[in-house]
């Protein structure tokens, strides 16, 4: 692969003002269980090359599955003519933000033990186990379990001499119960929604999740919320968990501060952002109690890697501290634009697609609160707990978010349980009236393997550290009577 | 693009040195050129080509699938090998009977030579034929020009060779009011899309000028308050729910298990009387196929007639589980979604989309819905209005408003509808092109303002 890198550079040499190439190779395996049997059982192993050139200031990209020598030719002068049209819109000549070189960059995710190497039997074993006794519940209709483990190996060049070999692996998966009754469908899941918790890491992430040992709290959760009553409408104060403050990172902190749609380069699909550079080191996001940092050396996040995929080596810092905005996610080339430092987080779906500015771990820090004393000191409010669904503009300012499950906080006690909790926000004001975040002890990485962007769309693994926190006087419950 | 006979050589391959009991190839081809601009300049701009194998094998009623990007014979015999191995390992699934047997397809016309070879400059001209409309009118142009071709190919030991190459192409331009510097703050902003199989088809100005005529709405942007307006819809909104219809209420296993919004209810009146919808991926007018991703033929399905439910869609083996016959939407194995409808169409109205707006005394025209999601299995989906927002007034578009949250369920809705276009527009659907009209609903509802 590094040979293959290294002389693609070559073809490319005196007719470029710039160029890096990536040789990719992905595996995935995939087993997923439903109600008593293994319904996928999937392995997938992709190869490509990937050409990024820069040619009189204007970005041209090529990339084949096809490593024939030929091919990769044809490859190298698609990438050039790619360019050379690119050039018939007239523009400003981009320039990239100065990075040093790095000749022989290296990183391997930390693994005790390959899960490429533990049995199917023994994957599927644990799957069935966990599916049985989520069945035993008359209710629960649907029971499924989830497994997958994917790792990337890749060599990037670049013409700047710089040469880095990585081999990034992540392992992960879940439960989710559906019961079913009178025309009422409700999920519940462990660890979290859509397919479980992914961490870089190896075959002792999925190990640690014990599947199985929650099986049965899942399935009676699911069970009981068919009976349970609809989360009220009005505003309350709200606990959320871990699960769903991530997600809220996500959306409303994690998106609006990548730099590349704040300049308009996502305008078209992922949309834009409210965080507008003038407002940089000034704009009021949150409570002072509010500190977002951008993570990528966080061990075990699912965000987490050597270098991005322009060769800059992975980097923490702030984006959000004490509640105001300081920072932005950037490239080599928003960097330029801005006067800004690329920070490393460019990164590329596959070998077919171009690197965009993606979130790394963007993580909450932890606060200081016990999750029990958090509930206790609140008289009137609802927990809410794991997501079900999500919704926010495309300047990131109005959200909504549903989730599995809702719990009555009454004079510090938790109570009745509530179905189709949901509650909508507008981002600056709901992170300002963050009063309370739990501590380290409740503070977990979220792994978030499917977040998009880009055209053609591309979906990146992030992370999200979290704890529960409080939020005061937010809208609660936005479904009318009829459509719960 | 590779030939048939090519492919065929590496399917013909995989089946003969497969010793499970049966086997099934799935091949993809794809080649894309797709240039995107914004603030009026090219930013990202590729080419690239894909090959993928996949290979579902049977063994017993044991189940495993794998792919690789690799066609030369060592890698297929590699794949092969690995695939039944892990099949081993795989638990019996009682309810699988068989893989699916020959077919008779409907030939259909989706291939376009000019679509296929149309270059990364011709892609580039037409991006200079927005930006200039753009520039004109003192807005920013953001969009993607893309063209392309799909090969895919299913074949298996029981007889199955389908081959079918199909071109699309795209454009959608967003164009907003203020320059290039600050373009992410919001604003007035339209947009304006048309896909087609054939890209001679595209008429790139008339687009332009579309997404410019909303962009440039000579009236201040106004804020109007939240709850129920009567709407008009315009397609891509109207495509945006049927997407999440069509993935969570008309395949055939959520039928089944009772989380469609038409379990139990086929025969019965679930939408308005004024509401007719059925899958036809063999209608030229959208982006045909004659076959599913298991090779299975597709059919017609009436799905909605005059708002009754009267069929769900299945794949193979939900089709055998549940003794119907397979509709043709299977998608790729291992499939963990459902089946899934891909070429929708809504029977058209008789109204043009002045007329929709004209009928309306105080409501709201809708360009497009975006981050749309489902709060619950009934199809109550929350989203956001995007890009052409307009305050309708006894008739008039009047104004643009800040964009808003709507919380509908859906079916409600589509119970609701005073009017339908008589035009139809080709939308993209997850698995080809739906086919719908421009809407007027009446009570519709709105939750929320996006505004600082």
């Amino acid at each position: 692969m590094k040979g293959l890198a290294l002389k693609t550079l070559d073809w490319l040499e005196g007719k470029v003002d710039y160029a890096d190439v990536r040789v990719v190779e992905g595996d995935d395996e995939e087993v997923s269980t439903r109600n008593g049997t293994v319904e996928a059982l999937g392995q997938t192993n992709s190869l490509g090359i990937g050409v990024r050139v820069l040619v009189k200031g204007r970005w041209g990209f090529a990339a084949t599955s096809n490593l024939e020598r030929k091919a990769i030719q044809r490859t190298v002068q698609k990438a050039l003519e790619v360019a050379s049209a690119s050039t018939l819109v007239k523009g400003e000549k981009t320039k990239l933000a100065p990075v040093s070189r790095i000749k022989n960059g290296h990183y391997q995710t930390p693994c005790q033990k390959d899960p490429f190497q533990v049995s199917l039997q023994k994957k599927i074993e644990i799957l069935l186990k966990a599916d049985r006794l989520m069945r035993k519940k008359g209710e629960v209709k649907v029971a499924q379990g989830f497994f997958r483990c994917f790792r990337e190996r890749k060599i990037f060049a670049s013409t700047e001499g710089t040469l880095i070999n990585q081999e990034i692996l992540a392992t992960g998966g879940g439960i989710e119960a559906t019961a079913v009754e009178n025309g009422e469908v409700q999920n519940r899941s462990y660890p979290n929604s859509f397919r479980g918790q992914f961490q870089t890491g190896g075959w002792e992430i999925f190990e640690k999740l014990d599947l199985p040992a929650q099986a049965e709290r899942v399935a009676e959760e699911a069970e009981a919320l068919l009976t349970a009553k609809n989360c009220p409408t009005g505003e309350f104060d709200i606990i959320l968990d871990g699960p769903q403050v991530a997600l809220q990172v996500h959306e409303s902190c994690g998106h609006p501060t990548e730099l590349d749609r704040v300049l308009g380069s996502e305008i078209s699909y992922a949309g834009g952002s409210f965080l507008k550079p003038e407002g940089l080191w000034k704009f009021q996001y949150g409570s002072p109690i509010v500190n977002i940092t951008a993570d990528a050396t966080l061990p075990g996040g699912l965000g987490t890697f050597g270098f991005d995929d322009e060769g800059v080596p992975a980097q923490r810092f702030y984006l959000v501290k004490n509640g105001v905005h300081v920072g932005y996610l950037t490239s080599r080339e928003t960097a330029y634009k801005t006067g800004l430092t690329p920070n490393g987080t460019m990164r590329a779906q596959s070998w077919a697609d171009l690197p965009l500015i993606r979130m790394t771990n963007i993580n909450l820090e932890p606060g200081s609160w016990k999750l029990n004393d958090l509930i206790a000191e609140t008289k009137k409010g609802i927990l809410m707990s794991v997501n079900k669904a999500w919704s926010i503009d495309d300047q990131r300012i109005n959200f909504q978010f549903g989730c599995e499950w809702g719990q009555e906080i009454k004079h510090g006690k938790l109570g009745r349980i509530f179905k189709n909790p949901s509650y909508t926000g507008i981002t600056p004001k709901f992170w300002g009236s963050c009063d309370a975040i739990c501590s380290k002890d409740h503070w977990q990485a979220w792994g978030t393997p499917n977040c998009g962007k880009g055209e053609p769309s591309q979906t990146m693994y992030v992370a999200h550290g979290a704890a529960p926190a409080r939020f005061r006087k937010v809208q609660v419950g936005m479904m009318k009577g009829d459509e719960r | 693009m590779i030939s048939r006979k090519k492919i065929k050589q590496i399917t013909d391959y995989i089946l003969r040195i497969s010793p499970a009991d049966q086997t099934e190839v799935l091949v993809f081809k794809s080649n894309l050129g797709l240039t995107r601009f914004a603030n009026n300049e090219i930013h990202q701009n590729l080419a690239r080509e894909n090959f993928s194998v996949s290979v579902r094998v049977v063994l017993g009623q044991k189940i495993g699938v794998g792919s690789a990007s690799n066609p030369s014979k060592e890698a297929l015999a590699q794949l092969v090998k690995r695939t039944v191995e892990a099949t081993k390992y795989q638990k019996p699934d009682p309810d699988f009977k068989t893989l699916p047997g020959p077919q008779k397809y409907s030939p259909v016309a989706a291939f376009s030579q000019q679509t296929a070879a149309f270059s990364p400059h011709k892609r580039a001209v037409e991006v200079r034929k927005v930006v200039r409309l753009a520039s004109e009118g003192h807005l920013s142009a953001f969009g993607v020009f893309q063209t392309g071709l799909n090969e895919v190919v299913v074949a298996n030991s029981l007889g199955i060779f389908a081959y079918h190459p199909g071109t699309f192409s795209n454009l959608n331009v967003t164009m907003k009011k203020g320059g290039p510097v600050s373009p992410s703050q919001g604003g007035q902003s339209g947009y304006a899309a048309f896909n087609a199989g054939d890209v001679r088809t595209i008429k790139t100005e008339e687009v332009a000028r579309q997404a410019r005529q909303k962009a440039a709405f000579s009236k201040r942007m106004i804020e109007v308050p939240k709850g129920e307006y009567e709407v008009v819809l315009e397609e891509a909104a109207v495509n945006e729910m049927m997407v999440y219809m069509a993935y969570l209420g008309f395949g055939g296993r959520a039928y089944h298990e009772r989380r469609s919004f038409l379990s139990g209810k086929l025969g019965g009146q679930v939408l308005g009387e004024n509401i007719t919808i059925w899958d036809d991926a063999l209608n030229p007018a959208g982006l045909p196929m004659p076959f599913d991703f298991e090779g299975v033929a597709k059919k017609k399905v009436v799905l909605i007639e005059k708002g009754v439910a009267r069929a769900v869609v299945y794949d193979h083996y939900h089709a055998q589980k549940h003794g119907v016959e397979p509709t043709g939407h299977g998608l790729p194995a291992p499939n963990t979604l459902d089946a899934l409808v891909g070429h929708l169409h809504f029977e058209p109205g008789g109204e043009t989309k002045d007329e929709l707006v004209r009928k309306i005394k105080n409501g709201l025209l809708i360009t497009r819905f975006w981050y749309v999601n489902a709060h619950h299995h009934n199809l109550v989906l929350t989203g956001m209005t995007r890009d052409g927002t307009f305050l309708i007034r006894n008739g008039e578009i009047v104004a643009p408003v800040y964009n808003l949250r709507f919380t509908q369920s859906i079916p409600e809705a589509l119970r609701r509808v005073t009017g339908i276009s008589k035009e139809l527009k080709v939308e993209e659907s997850w698995v080809g092109a739906n086919l719908v009209p421009a809407l007027r609903i009446a009570g519709f509802r709105f939750t929320g303002v996006s505004k600082l």
